[in-house]
């Protein structure tokens, strides 16, 4: 950590943002009843990223039960992904998650349940606005 | 010549007559299909005078030159002529397997007409062409008037265009339905059937060999673009919610999905959506030919109320029309409704935008129980809605002059501003409040207010055509000349008769029209050029109707900020109005394009 910002991605970023989202009211109220775990994933895009780096949220009735960088063999209900400079766009709020897709900016896995995400457009929302929240340094800064 | 037949149908109902007329490959390059090669056939035999419901105004069915192939989606069929409900330029664009038959009958379409003097329908039966008596048909309704005609001619794979009781007894916004329940709901093509006493058209075409520029290049293409797009969510998600999958997106992120007639805006649509419909009612899928996504819902409701057999289920229009418009959040309230609309041909828009008018003004106490036949609309309940449908497809009491539209219905009551519509022609389900470019588009398009020739709440999410220059910074800023491109590129795909949830960019287009038709030197450029070329005829066209420039305006009613997802935004239509004219080059007092860029675009014949 440099500057008080936290690194994206890492342990340490990952962290935080659990402590974010648990302490966002606006996330608690628009996910109340949503049960579902996400792996988002930063592609490899040969320059920044290597290989595709991923982490793990469990999300539970509008909080985050736990956060973690995770594995290649790690799945989840959803697969949120994208290259890093699309990230951080995201983050930037430059994009929205669902704008993402449209734009072919980001994907969904395969065979994942449009019609759940559809349902939560708002916590999804809330999802990216609580990462506005972390102090984030990105790895090309 | 690839991609078409080369001849058009000609059925002259007043005398009979049953001819052919040749299609010049160089109109075709020009004009392409569907839409803009209708335009630049009507222009000559319609003008101001045309009684858009009387025997002079034709009415003209193309496919395009993807129909029949193997290209997704690309076999939908427009039908066109000018339009009872506007007075101007009418279309209308259908799936099903309607469009496909016609070609493999060996026609690029059908022009039909005169009027009959007893009720009649037509079949295409590859070349065997017949004028039948449907005075047995007449007063039916359109689920019995298909299986009707199905078990007559022995044809059960055939298209089946066929109009109900609404179309029949001219109610402006009849809509025609086709096949299993896809329909050419918009500019009143219903009345016009009704007008001409064509109660159906029957197609049934053997010649599956539509003849191909590139079969092997166009079917790698088709393959390996459905393979890519399967990963695109709008493409997911008609694919697995239908369109009524956009209902909780449109309402709890954009707030695009208006409610009590566009005065509410914090209306829980949660139960009205796609995917409540696919935890409840929903028992299957339909698809039109060639279709990958299939967004047609089937529907059981086993018991209750509303209970009914397996139909159509309720998609994105008609839930906002006669559910979120209302105030109701019975998806089986909506889906019986959606069903008696489909029943008696009336279009979901307007004919339910029209309805939900008349239950606004009730609850603002400036009509009354008698001016409704007794009928006591209250947001929330559909018995209301129900009651009235039946009113207008008979043009009975209060029901005539709903048959004439909202505008018409309001004007007798002293409120014009508050009918939802542009140039007559009643406000699809986007509030332009939820995406400035829907507002231009209603404002300037050549139908009245309509989404499907510009479809910006589709750009403003995100979609995108970089080729064209087609990309959104902000829905709520003035993003006129955005809208002018996806304009010119909807009458592109609007007269290839590709459907708008085939994601397709414009290169991806291109390659089809080349491994298609063989104009190998076909290019982007081209395209927007064809674009343009299309969009500027039909303003021709409505110019020469009478179009007035006046009326490129929202009314009042959606000119109120609302709290929510809008974040209070109202469009300023008269800035976008200025950036849309100088992007074009035209006069803004006229409409006028200007006679060089006319002379440019090869329209040079079709000035007054």
């Amino acid at each position: 950590m440099g500057d008080n910002k936290f690194i994206f991605p890492s342990e340490e970023w990952i962290e935080k943002y659990e402590e974010v989202l648990n302490a966002s009211k606006e996330y608690e109220d628009a996910a109340y009843d949503w049960e579902g775990d996400f792996v988002f994933e930063i592609e490899p895009d040969g320059e920044i990223i290597k290989e595709s780096i991923r982490f793990y949220l469990d999300l539970w009735h509008g909080k985050c039960r736990s956060a973690r960088m995770a594995g290649a063999n790690d799945t989840a209900e959803f697969t949120y992904a994208g290259p890093y400079k699309n990230w951080k766009l995201l983050f930037d709020k430059k994009i929205d998650p669902i704008k993402g897709l449209m734009q072919r900016k980001f994907k969904l896995g395969k065979g994942n349940d449009m019609g759940k995400i559809m349902r939560y457009t708002k916590a999804a929302m809330e999802l990216v606005n609580a990462t506005t929240k972390v102090p984030t340094k990105f790895l090309d800064e | 010549m690839f991609g078409y037949r080369g001849k058009i149908l000609r059925v002259n109902l007043s005398s009979q007559d049953i001819s052919e007329m040749a299609l010049d490959q160089d109109v075709a390059r020009e004009f392409i299909g569907g839409i803009g090669l209708a335009a630049s056939i009507l222009y000559d035999m319609v003008d101001k005078d045309t009684d858009p419901l009387g025997p002079n105004n034709p009415l003209l069915i193309l496919n395009g030159p993807f129909c029949g192939t193997m290209i997704p989606t690309g076999s939908k069929a427009a039908m066109c002529s000018k339009s009872p409900q506007t007075d101007l330029w009418g279309h209308s664009i259908f799936g099903g397997h309607f469009g496909a038959n016609l070609k493999f009958a060996g026609y690029d379409g059908i022009l039909i007409e005169g009027s009959s003097e007893k009720p009649c329908y037509i079949l295409v039966d590859d070349s065997n062409v017949e004028v039948r008596n449907a005075e047995h048909l007449w007063g039916r309704n359109t689920e019995e008037t298909w299986d009707t005609l199905k078990e007559e001619t022995g044809l059960r794979n055939a298209g089946v265009a066929r109009i109900g009781l609404a179309g029949e007894n001219l109610v402006r916004y009849a809509c025609v339905c086709v096949d299993h329940y896809r329909a050419a709901g918009r500019t009143g093509m219903g009345a016009v059937m009704g007008s001409k006493k064509l109660k159906a058209i029957v197609v049934n075409g053997t010649d599956r060999n539509v003849p191909v520029a590139d079969p092997d290049g166009l079917n790698e293409l088709a393959k390996s673009l459905n393979e890519s797009l399967s990963e695109d969510p709008t493409f997911n998600m008609y694919s697995e919610l239908g369109n009524a999958g956009y209902v909780d997106m449109a309402s709890m992120m954009y707030g695009s999905l208006p409610a009590g007639y566009y005065t509410v805006s914090d209306f829980d649509s949660y139960n009205l959506s796609g995917t409540t419909m696919r935890e409840t009612i929903l028992v299957g899928k339909s698809a039109c030919y060639r279709c990958p996504i299939g967004c047609g819902r089937v529907i059981e409701i086993k018991e209750g109320k509303y209970a009914t057999g397996r139909f159509a289920g309720p998609e994105y229009e008609v839930i906002g029309s006669m559910g979120t418009l209302i105030l109701t959040n019975d998806l089986e309230a909506v889906t019986f409704t959606a069903k008696q609309m489909e029943l008696l041909g009336i279009d979901f828009i307007s004919g339910g935008s029209t309805i939900a008018l008349a239950y606004y003004l009730f609850k603002e106490g400036r009509i009354t129980a008698k001016d409704l036949d007794g009928i006591t609309p209250e947001w929330g309940e559909s018995d209301s809605a129900l009651a009235l449908l039946a009113k207008i497809a008979k043009r009975e009491g209060v029901g005539n002059i709903m048959a004439e539209g909202s505008l018409a219905f309001a004007k007798k009551h002293g409120c014009e501003e508050l009918a939802a519509q542009v140039n007559g022609l009643e406000m699809p389900m986007h509030d332009p409040r939820g995406f400035s470019g829907m507002a231009i588009g209603y404002a300037t398009s050549p139908r009245g207010a309509c989404h499907m020739t510009a479809d910006m709440y589709n750009v403003q999410m995100g979609q995108t055509n970089e080729a064209l220059g087609i990309e959104s910074q902000n829905r709520f800023t003035n993003e006129a000349e955005i809208t002018a491109k996806q304009q010119n590129l909807r009458c592109v795909t609007n007269s290839l008769l590709i459907c708008h949830y085939y994601p397709a960019l414009a290169e991806e287009l291109v390659e089809f029209i080349q491994k298609t038709t063989g104009w190998k030197d076909y290019s982007v450029e081209q395209l927007a050029e064809s674009g343009e070329r299309i969009f500027t005829l039909l303003r021709l066209f409505n110019l020469k109707m009478g179009y007035r420039t006046e009326n490129e305006r929202l009314p009042e009613i959606v000119l109120s900020p609302l709290e929510g997802p809008t974040e209070g935004y109202v469009p300023d239509v008269d800035e976008m109005l200025d950036t849309w004219y100088q992007f074009r080059g035209w006069d803004r007092k006229t409409g006028m394009p200007p006679k060089k860029r006319i002379k440019e675009l090869g329209l040079s014949s079709f000035i007054q």
